[in-house]
């Protein structure tokens, strides 16, 4: 048990975050919440931003690590880097935002002021605009999905139980739980994409 | 336009593909006919948009409720002036005498903040060249990953052979505790603090603690508290006896 073997097991493994991250598990969601929060928001105060600016970009950079995380496009060798990562993201959502027009509008500012972004492995806008277009009409047929087909659909999907867990759960065979996974991603597909066809 | 109806089949399919469970060859055929079939193209990148949002729905929901954790967390630590100290004293004692009952009701609270703080301990470091401890490390290397139940199942193996050994009674304790079952935590856990000399015996405590917090026994869990050193011990402690 020698101490020069940790950097060794660093490299040969992802942390224990990292692969929990992947599956959604609440207490690497959390700790990664908890450990990042307070420098975005003494960086976004510092820079003429407000609290519920801080939190909003705070947010919207965690999703993107998040997201580039479990898609294997940001490969984190252990948990500083994952730190790091989100504070960079966040970093420069903020920077974009101030160089935007509709901060611009807000505020006279001089923009030769702000700092350049930093290059960073993969953005979060890597997915096409027809994507997050599509993402957004799901995201808002998702509110207007039943309770029961919202509770399943977030079993299997973000909790990512077993079906065996969740008929069990549901106190219906397997078979049955599959079936009502399917009719349900029917409906969310119906009020996604096809209700409003003209 | 028509609507293009899906079986149950075929949206299987397009969700072992997106989900990363189909074997090389499935996957092969199924990225061949990505190629030529624009219906299936379409289908395909409308279900991962809808996965995706499942995900991110519930993702947001989450990071609303951390942020109000950490919130609330500061407006205590803010609130919390000289004079409170008595009023905070004298609600332990007024607990205490209430007695277990009113304790063991506080079920939801305890989950609560079993969830706020339970993460598993970060594991010993995996040796590399040394044989001897093996299926040990094997089983560390599993629980490291956050793979409890093979862990466990190695762990329960030597077990059998070793029951008196203080890490391997912690180390399945804590993984049977990331795994749901905090009444095998329990059980183990009680065996790992039996070791005043273990390295890991403020860590047993502690996660003792943790354990009985799950079981809703509050009493038992601050007993445990009270006998690590640790620092988060300290501050569930304070958290309990608000």
């Amino acid at each position: 048990m020698a101490k020069a073997t940790t950097s060794l097991y660093q490299n040969t493994f992802t942390s224990p975050l990292v692969e929990a991250l992947k599956v959604n598990e609440e207490w690497a969601l959390r700790t990664l919440y908890k450990d990042n929060y307070g420098k975005v928001e003494s960086l976004i105060l510092r820079n003429s931003g407000t609290i519920e600016e801080a939190k909003d970009i705070f947010q919207e950079a965690f999703i993107s690590a998040w997201r580039n995380i479990k898609d294997n496009k940001f490969l984190p060798e252990n948990n500083g880097a994952v730190n790091g990562y989100l504070y960079t993201i966040a970093k420069n959502k903020w920077m974009d935002y101030l160089r935007s027009p509709e901060y611009k509008k807000k505020v006279s500012y001089n923009s030769s002021n702000i700092a350049e972004p930093v290059h960073l492995p993969a953005d979060a806008k890597d997915d096409s605009d027809e994507f997050n277009k599509k993402l957004s009409v799901a995201m808002e047929a998702f509110e207007k999905l039943g309770e029961a087909c919202k509770n399943l659909l977030i079993k299997f999907y973000f909790e990512k139980k077993s079906m065996k867990e969740i008929a069990e759960e549901l106190q219906m065979d397997a078979a049955s739980a599959r079936n009502k996974k399917y009719r349900c991603m029917q409906v969310l597909r119906e009020l996604a994409f096809e209700k409003n066809i003209k | 336009m028509k609507k293009h109806n899906q079986s149950q089949n075929e949206f299987e399919r397009i969700e072992r593909y997106l989900t990363g469970r189909m074997d090389n060859k499935e996957k092969l055929d199924f990225e061949a006919s990505l190629k030529t079939d624009p219906l299936l193209s379409k289908q395909t990148e409308e279900v991962r948009a809808l996965l995706h949002a499942i995900e991110e729905k519930k993702l947001r929901e989450k990071l609303d409720d951390f942020h109000e954790e950490l919130t609330a967390g500061e407006r205590r630590v803010m609130s919390v002036r000289p004079f409170q100290k008595y009023i905070i004293a004298a609600s332990v004692a007024l607990l205490i005498g209430l007695g277990i009952w009113l304790l063991s009701v506080r079920k939801t609270p305890d989950e609560k903040l079993f969830s706020q703080y339970f993460k598993p301990d970060p594991g010993l470091i995996t040796p590399m060249s040394t044989t001897s401890d093996y299926e040990f490390y094997r089983g560390m290397v599993d629980y490291k990953q956050g793979k409890y139940k093979p862990a466990i199942n190695r762990w329960n193996r030597l077990i059998e052979k070793k029951p008196d050994n203080d890490t391997l009674n912690f180390y399945l304790g804590v993984s049977y505790l990331a795994g749901g079952n905090s009444k095998k935590a329990t059980d183990f856990l009680s065996k790992a603090v039996k070791y005043p000399n273990s390295i890991l015996i403020n860590e047993a405590w502690y996660y003792l603690g943790l354990a009985y917090l799950k079981e809703g026994n509050s009493r038992e869990a601050i007993r445990s508290f009270r006998k690590s050193d640790l620092e988060e011990s300290k501050l569930i402690l304070k958290e309990m006896e608000e």
